[in-house]
């Protein structure tokens, strides 16, 4: 994020969300602060694919589970997790 | 494809091959240590009547490997453990293989199976790692993507 409140964070699907999506990742240019929350609606209308799984996914920012306040920086890597299913 | 991080204590492995539980044992075992505790999970062809054909396993490579290894380090100060080992496997998962190991070593038992059981535990809720079930009608769909 520049002093503007620009910049470009690129935002991570895996297994199902990968698939409805279509895409593994994609990037999402901002031009005023963003945070957690605001890039989930930016990317629920981008990608209305996305809307049924907004109410479960947690999103990780630069490999850390994040909460919904939290700030984005330019060049931040974030994912949404959908529930995950290991072991 | 293998990714891990290995330390005098803890050793967090994905790996695109077989398990080797034997392998994990021979990092936890210990002069130090009384027990060891080795949990493997195995995939499972039968629910009740439910037939599962396959199963294969996706992961947030980069991201699982940091979580795996915040919970090793996290038993080492909750329990006195001595070592602690999670191995998780992806791609193509064989019926009845091992998907994922997890051992642990502490002066005394009771320690060890708690810390083990923390560790599976806790992976199976935070660690970004998901799986898709094939089914014998040749349907296949990823396990509750929606929680």
């Amino acid at each position: 994020m520049d002093k503007m409140g620009r910049g470009v964070v690129t935002v991570r699907f895996f297994a199902v969300l990968r698939e409805r999506v279509g895409t593994p990742s994609i990037e999402i240019a901002y031009s005023e602060p963003l945070t957690v929350e605001g890039l989930l609606t930016a990317v629920q209308e981008l990608h209305p694919a996305f809307k049924p799984f907004r109410d479960y996914v947690r999103v990780a920012v630069n490999k850390r589970y994040a909460g919904l306040d939290q700030a984005l920086s330019a060049g931040d890597e974030v994912a949404f997790i959908t529930p995950v299913s290991g072991g | 494809m293998r990714e891990e991080i290995r330390t005098d204590t803890c050793w967090v492995r994905i790996d695109g091959e077989r398990l080797d539980a034997d392998s994990a044992y021979a990092f936890v075992v210990s002069d130090r240590a009384g027990a060891v505790d080795l949990f493997i999970g195995t995939t499972r062809r039968w629910t009740g009547d439910h037939e599962t054909t396959g199963l294969s396993y996706e992961a947030y490579v980069e991201m699982a490997i940091d979580e795996m290894m915040r919970l090793c380090t996290e038993t080492l100060t909750r329990w006195p453990i001595v070592r602690a080992c999670i191995h998780h496997r992806i791609g193509e998962v064989a019926p009845s293989q091992a998907s994922v190991v997890v051992a642990v070593s502490s002066p005394h038992r009771a320690d060890a199976f708690e810390a083990c059981r923390f560790l599976i535990d806790r992976l199976k809720e935070d660690v970004p790692i998901w799986k898709r079930e094939r089914f014998a009608d040749g349907t296949e769909d990823w396990v509750r993507p929606m929680g």
